[in-house]
């Protein structure tokens, strides 16, 4: 059993509406998932949506269940204006933020020879 | 609060127009208009209707300034309904222009249920082809979001816009009166000024909702980074103007385009122009010229922003990344 959500129903041909986005991951999204049901998302006539939208609906799911959920989720025809922007928040929703702290660290402070010779 | 209109306000010079903005009185707006022509960006125009939307909610007064009626411009302002917006008579009796086929007039935004009908709205407006309304949707949904959840504005946003359809260009502007980019960011940012706050902004995974790595369950702090990076990818100019700090996303140089377009995280990195001291406007003001041309999709403008998202984030992606599955 599967859960297919079309989203032109919700959100006709252009998905920006980040409220609807945010309803779609709380009251069909989450529910499915916590039944263990997989999920389809089904853009089929939403050849656009902002990344903003992709990110209320999909980015809080993925990074408290954890990169595995994307095994439960599948995205049909997406277009090729929608396949990147998917990518995009699936990737960095991966990613917590002690990855960050670890990319981000400030890099070595000058050795002890050169801070000797500004002496 | 004084607005000259002059007979050249447009993104690649737009500092010398807002340099000569007063936003000192609150409640009072007086607009005066170049005498024998206008010829201003959209930008201009929704800032204007910004002021004079706040001076008459205070309950202030709107002036225009005399005009000649040689000026050819009174007819595309009164279209573009900028004297409605003001609230005041055209200085001279014109006729109305059809709408239809070359711009959007200046439309007030309050709601996300407004911008979504909007957005549909318009489309027939600009009679333009599917492909060339996307990266305009986009741009504008992106702006005027912003403007609904961050900005605070009890006179939500100013749009207006104006589609040149031999260069297949969208020239946008939103304007608001609201806290502003540097309060906004205030509860988990401290900037030293306003162009800190507006260059911080820019960068992707930048939102006053959270400090946290790209954003909160609802905000992600991407929208300015890819309106910036959709201006950048087809080689147009981008404005964003916030207290006194301005910074304006400048075209590749010739000689560099040969080696194609960068767009870059980081707006230090852009070509651009930015300036600390302009008069203070309370609010932030968007103006961006959008176009598809050249045989490029946007989609591949979305590719190349997401590789650049991608890169500022990592070098490689981590052991134990998932792809989506696509079907």
């Amino acid at each position: 059993m599967t859960t297919t959500i079309l989203l032109h129903d919700v959100v006709g041909p252009f998905a920006e509406d980040k409220d609807a986005a945010r309803d779609l991951r709380i009251n069909q999204i989450e529910p499915a998932l916590d039944a263990g049901v997989p999920v389809e998302l089904d853009f089929a006539g939403v050849p656009l949506a902002t990344q903003s939208f992709l990110h209320a609906m999909l980015s809080a799911t993925i990074r408290s269940r954890g990169a595995q959920v994307l095994d439960q989720i599948v995205f049909k025809n997406c277009s090729p204006a929608v396949k990147p922007l998917v990518a995009l928040v699936a990737e960095y929703s991966q990613e917590t933020d002690a990855m960050r702290d670890r990319r981000t660290r400030p890099e070595k402070r000058p050795s002890t020879i050169a801070s000797r010779k500004n002496r | 609060m004084r607005i000259f209109l002059p007979n050249s306000a447009h993104l690649a010079n737009l500092e010398a127009f807002l340099r000569k903005c007063r936003f000192d009185k609150p409640t009072e707006l007086h607009v005066r208009l170049h005498p024998r022509w206008v010829s201003v960006h959209p930008v201009a125009v929704a800032l204007t209707a910004a002021a004079a939307a706040q001076v008459r909610q205070l309950g202030g007064v709107v002036t225009v300034g005399r005009a000649s009626s040689k000026n050819h411009s009174l007819r595309y302002l009164a279209a573009m309904q900028l004297f409605k917006a003001l609230g005041c008579e055209p200085p001279e009796k014109v006729r109305s222009h059809e709408p239809a086929g070359r711009f959007i007039p200046i439309t007030q935004i309050r709601t996300s249920a407004e911008l979504s009908n909007f957005i549909v709205e318009m489309v027939p407006l600009l009679h333009a082809t599917k492909t060339e309304v996307q990266p305009i949707q986009y741009v504008i949904s992106e702006l005027v979001r912003n403007v609904i959840e961050h900005a605070n504005s009890t006179t939500g946003a100013m749009i207006c816009a104006q589609y040149y359809k031999a260069r297949r260009r969208l020239a946008l502007g939103v304007a608001d009166m609201g806290v502003g980019i540097r309060e906004s960011l205030s509860t988990n940012y401290t900037t030293s000024d306003d162009l800190s706050a507006l260059k911080l902004a820019l960068q992707p995974g930048v939102t006053g909702t959270t400090s946290g790595i790209y954003g909160s369950a609802n905000n992600a702090g991407a929208g300015l980074f890819f309106t910036k990076g959709i201006a950048c990818a087809s080689d147009n100019l981008f404005t964003i103007y916030s207290g006194s700090g301005f910074f304006k996303l400048r075209r590749t140089p010739l000689a560099k385009r040969a080696k194609g377009i960068v767009i870059h995280a980081d707006p230090d990195n852009d070509y651009h122009t930015e300036i600390a001291d302009l008069p203070a406007w309370q609010g932030t003001v968007v103006g961006v010229d959008v176009s598809i041309d050249k045989g490029r999709t946007f989609a591949q403008f979305l590719h190349a922003i997401r590789t650049v998202f991608g890169i500022h984030r990592q070098a490689a992606p981590d052991p134990g990344f998932k792809a989506p599955r696509f079907a």
